[in-house]
This record gives structure tokens, sequence and C-alpha cells, in this order.
């Protein structure tokens, strides 16, 4: 991993929404736009299990791989993140190997996962705060947690930062804190699938957000249903026409809500099978007319 | 003798609908003329105001007229349940208890800790069980990244609060400070480990992680039991798992596994609730559609009818011996109560 004097990265991207409706998609495609139109892009997943090694078929670690031209794509663990940043405060690495090799601070991490939702803040922001190892990438995107979970990382710093005043956790955590609250470089996307519950979840989670970060934000609304029928003309004749029709409906009715909601939406369109990187090469953004 | 109380637990991948699933599952057997608790974490604003829960205002009837059994359904306020899990051990030690809830580490990770929501849903769900109240208990596992955080969850506290991580902390943050002592009581491997702990969070941590120790040192016996009587009670035979899923190829992938990791930790899978099935048949006469629009609909329909095709092949992968129930996405009402029954009515079809 190369390390700079100064960080490279002018924007932090956020890809959250509602579990199952296809973040790690959205954030891949988000991801390969950056990239193609010449900007070095990391795509970094933070949960504990790689969606993108099952979907590339090829493992993806901590050190970021390169996948397609100027886009690399790494797995950031809460578990390697927190050896990162254990190992840039501690120096000795047998002195590191000692602690996180021992059952008790193990089980003591695991339990106290805000230390983890820490290092993984602190893994995100290394670049802007000039702290740790970093790369020399313009445009990082976060496949980050589910709404809840994700509204739980973004403020655990804060959190964190009142709770302990003294000492470099403290200390980290205001600074994280920091970055994310006032350097203009963090923007949002809220994937959602054109039905009612995650709709509503979506804006339930922007308001969260807003409450405490005014980030740049956009909804993507993936598995759009490209036509232009209209489900009023559907008869419920059988299961099958009621189903579609119950389908176009409930896109048209999201797409009314996030109309209202007065924010930026793109789409991207259901395929019939979305299994590899040319697949998804295919796709393209939608914009909402 | 009365019979004991069924438990319920429903697992399953995120944005499956587990909640609703889980409320219009309880409603299928409050038809049958049982009598059933739904105990749920986090529904959505709307469910929990069609359940009656929406204000956190303990255990409710859920208004559902003209049905054999009643149905109740509770929110988890795991907050509070730690707090009188706690206020309910120290007994006549009022001031210990206090102590604690003063303790920021054990605010953070009362409100915050996954690990945490997990352990307050198995007391709830271990004291809802035992009280003998209903018939069946359905809970509805907390969102977790993954489900088998809430099976390892026990697993995880039990090993925080054995005797030896204990002994560790209480000599930390004493005022009298001993240095001398300290280092006669620690190897040095555990010294240096505690050494590299401070560099990393600092002497407060440090104080606080000891205090919070020191406090609930004298809970620790209580706790385990708690804990190991609940892992009991998950592995026994009155508790079935249930399986809630969408027709959607990571979710079925992700049910394949869920399947094996509750079979090799020794649980009991019962039963597979397929959320958003798919109809199978075809799409009928549609010769009522202008020429354009009867385009279109074949149009959707292949495209909805190819992006299953994959998921009916790994449904094949499932476990052979576990009952299966649909709920078909053609659910009519925009009433939520409306809607459960609707549910409810799917799942009874689907037992036929």
């Amino acid at each position: 991993m190369t390390t700079e004097k100064t960080g490279s990265l002018k924007e932090i991207h956020f890809v959250t929404g509602k579990g199952g409706v296809g973040k790690s998609t959205a954030a891949l495609l988000l991801a390969l736009k950056f990239a193609n139109s010449g900007k070095k892009t990391l795509l970094a997943e933070i949960g504990d299990r790689s969606f993108f090694s099952h979907f590339l078929t090829k493992p993806i670690h901590y050190q970021p791989l390169e996948v397609s031209s100027n886009l690399e794509i790494a797995h950031w663990s809460a578990e390697e993140c927190l050896k990162s940043y254990a190992l840039s405060l501690l120096k000795v690495e047998a002195l590191y190997r000692l602690f996180f090799e021992n059952p008790v601070t193990r089980s003591l991490i695991q339990v106290a996962p805000s230390l983890a939702e820490l290092a993984v803040t602190g893994q995100i922001t290394s670049s802007p705060r000039n702290h740790g190892p970093h790369g020399q990438h313009e445009i990082l995107v976060i496949d980050a947690y589910a709404s809840g979970h994700f509204l739980n990382l973004i403020c655990a710093p804060e959190a964190m930062g009142e709770t302990i005043q003294l000492g470099p956790m403290g200390q980290q955590s205001r600074e994280i804190h920091k970055v994310f609250q006032s350097s203009g470089i963090c923007r949002l996307h809220i994937v959602s699938t054109p039905e009612e519950l995650p709709i509503s979840e979506a804006l339930e989670l922007y308001a969260d957000i807003k409450k405490t970060f005014d980030w740049p934000t956009e909804f993507i609304l993936n598995r759009y249903l490209n036509t232009n029928l209209d489900f009023n003309k559907i008869k419920e004749s059988s299961l099958m026409q009621k189903a579609i029709r119950d389908k176009l409906m409930a896109q048209s009715q999201s797409l009314k809500t996030l109309n209202q909601s007065g924010l930026s939406t793109r789409t991207i369109p259901l395929i019939s099978s979305l299994k590899s990187m040319s697949d998804l090469k295919q796709l393209q953004f939608g914009e909402l007319k | 003798m009365k019979k004991p109380t069924r438990v319920f637990i429903q697992m399953g991948p995120g944005g499956v609908g587990k909640t609703t699933v889980s409320a219009a599952y309880g409603l299928h057997w409050a038809m049958q003329g049982k009598k059933v608790l739904v105990m749920t974490i986090d529904p959505a604003r709307r469910l929990a105001q069609a359940l009656g829960i929406a204000n956190n205002n303990g255990t409710v009837k859920v208004p559902i007229g003209n049905i054999k059994g009643e149905l109740y359904a509770t929110l988890l306020d795991h907050s509070a349940i730690f707090d009188s899990f706690i206020l309910k051990m120290s007994n006549s030690q009022n001031q210990l208890a206090e102590k604690l809830f003063k303790n920021k580490l054990y605010q953070s990770l009362k409100n915050k800790l996954q690990g945490s929501q997990d352990f307050t849903a198995l007391v709830e769900l271990y004291n809802q069980a035992s009280s003998g109240d209903y018939d069946i208990v359905i809970l509805d596992t907390p969102p977790a990244q993954h489900a088998w955080q809430f099976l390892e969850s026990p697993e995880k506290l039990s090993n925080l609060f054995r005797e030896k991580v204990m002994r560790w902390f209480q000599w930390m943050g004493d005022p009298k400070g001993s240095v001398g002592l300290w280092n006669k009581i620690m190897i040095t491997g555990t010294q240096k480990v505690m050494q590299a702990l401070q560099i990393l969070t600092g002497q407060e941590f440090m104080n606080q992680i000891s205090d919070f120790f020191k406090a609930i040192q004298s809970f620790q016996v209580q706790l385990r039991d708690k804990i190991e009587n609940a892992q009991k009670l998950l592995k026994s035979a009155q508790t079935e798992f249930t399986l809630v899923t969408t027709q959607d190829e990571l979710k079925i992938r992700e049910t394949i596994e869920y399947a094996k990791e509750i079979d090799s930790k020794g649980y009991h899978l019962k039963r597979i609730i397929l959320n958003r099935a798919w109809p199978e048949n075809n799409l009928d006469d549609i010769s009522y559609l202008s020429t354009v629009d009867q385009a279109e609909i074949k149009k959707v329909f292949t495209l909805l009818s190819e992006s299953q095709k994959i998921n009916k092949a790994l449904m094949n992968n499932w476990p052979k011996d576990v009952q299966i129930l649909k709920i078909y996405d053609t659910l009519k009402s925009s009433h939520d109560l409306q809607r459960l029954q609707e549910m409810a009515q799917d799942i009874q079809e689907s037992v036929k």
C-alpha cells in the first residue's frame, strides 16, 4: 500500500439502504462509473463477509485488488480495520499479535463493537485525516451496512468522542466525526427497490442522517421495471396478472413518494440475470423524468 | 398438566419482511384458537401502529376481531429490559445497580451494542416462555448483519463473564493504584496486553472498563445462569426455528447457509416461510389490452419470470424435512391488519 504525505482523496460515497435492496450492486455500478470517467476509485465493502468475493469469484481482502481499469476493491472487515489501527498505534508487531490473539481482548472486542465501528470509520477517513495507511485514490465508494446499522456506524465516533474525553481513542473519535461533519467530502446514496417498505425506510433514514450530517444525497431505485404500461389497465383475471399489476402499482406509488421528497433519484433497471461483472457493465443508471 | 409453551424463533436474511411475517404467522395460530405472543424488536412504524405497540406500552392485545384465539404483541425495549434485569439481580444492593447505571461503558453497552440487544431478547424470551401465559411465543430476532450473530451472542457474553476475565479488570483503576500489587498479580503476557489496551484506548476508557467489571462482578453468576438457561431453552424440543425468506437469489442462498448453521449448532429447524412468493402460473388471457400494452405486459412477464428461474433451481437445495409455507406477493389490502389477515390466510392455504 502506498502511503502519501497528503491524502489524495476527494470524495467519500456511502451506499446504504434497507437490507436486500441491492446496495452492493449499486455501489459497484457507482464505482464503475467513476472509474470509467478516469478517476482512481476504491470500492470498499465493510461487512463481516465479502459479497464481491462471491460476485467476482476472486478473493477480496483488506489490501485493494484491481478488478478493472482505475477500479480497485477492498474488503475492510471490522477485524482487519482494528488490526491496522492497532498496529499504527502499537508499532510493534509482536505486541499487537499478543493483543489480538488474546482470548479476553478478542471477546471484549466482539461484545463491544463500538471499537469495531471506530476502527472502520477510522479506516474510511484515514486519507483526509492523514492518519495511518491510505492509498492514492480520488474516490472512495463504501458499500456500507443496512440502514439502522449504518446510522450506528456513522454516529459512533461522536458518541465515543463524548464518552471518552481523554486518551488517543477519544481524540481519534472526535477527528473522525469532524471529517464526517465538516470536510464536505461525504456523499450519500440511499438504495431502495420500488416497493413501499424499503422506500419508507429510506426516507426515515435520510431524515435521521440529516439531523447530524448535511451530506449531498441521492436515491437510487434498484430493480426498476422499465415500462410505460399503466397498472390500472391490467385486470386481475389471473394470479400472474394480479402479481404484475401489484408490482407496477407499488413502483408507481414509490415514484410518487420519492418525487414528493424532492431529492434526485436515479434508477437501475431490473435485468433477468445479474451474475457477473460483464452483466453489470451492461447496466446504465437511468434518470427519472 | 399444561403443555409447555411452544417457542418459535423467526430468523432470516435482512429485508425479507421478517417482522410482518412473524406477526402474520402468530395470527395464523391465533386463528386456530391458540393464545399467541409475538415479540418484536424493530417493526416498521406502520406495523407497530397497526399492532398497537407503537408507543412502547408493554404487551398489548392486537385488535383483530372474530378469531378463535388471541394475539398479543410486545415491543422489546432492550434498554429497559437490561436495567430491570440488573435491578432484579442486585436485590438489596441498590447502590451497586445505581453505580452500574452511571457507568459510561454500561450505558453504551446497553444502548448501542448488538450483543446486548440479543441478550435482552433472550432474557425476555425466557421469561415469557416460562411464564406459562401463552400457548405459543414467537420471537422475531433482532436485525443483525448476519442472523447467526444472534445465535452466537450467548456464547460471546458468557465468554466475557468468565471468572478469569473478571479478575483481570478488577485490579484496574484500584483507588490505591498499587503498581507493585499489579505487577505481582499479572503475569508478564497479561500485563503487556493491558498495556496495549491502554495505549489504544487511554486511561479513562480503562477506568470505565474496570468499574464496569467490578460492578457487574456481583451479578456474574446470575448472568451466566440466565444465559445458560436461555441457551438450554433454544436447544430444547419446545423451541422450533423458522427461516423467513423471499424468492430472491441472494436471500435463498443465505437461507441455505442459515439452515446449515442452525442444524450444525444443534437447534431444530422446522419450517421455511417464503414471503413474496412469485406465482407459478401463466399470464393467461390478455386480449382485452391494446396491442402495445400486450407487448409491454409480455415483456414484463418474461423479465420477471426469467429472473425467477435461477431461484426455483436453488430452492431444490432447501432441507428436505422442513415445512415450506408460502405467502404470495399479491395481497390486496393497504390496511395493515387486513393485510396481516390476508398473509395469515396464504399461510393457511399452504398448510393444506
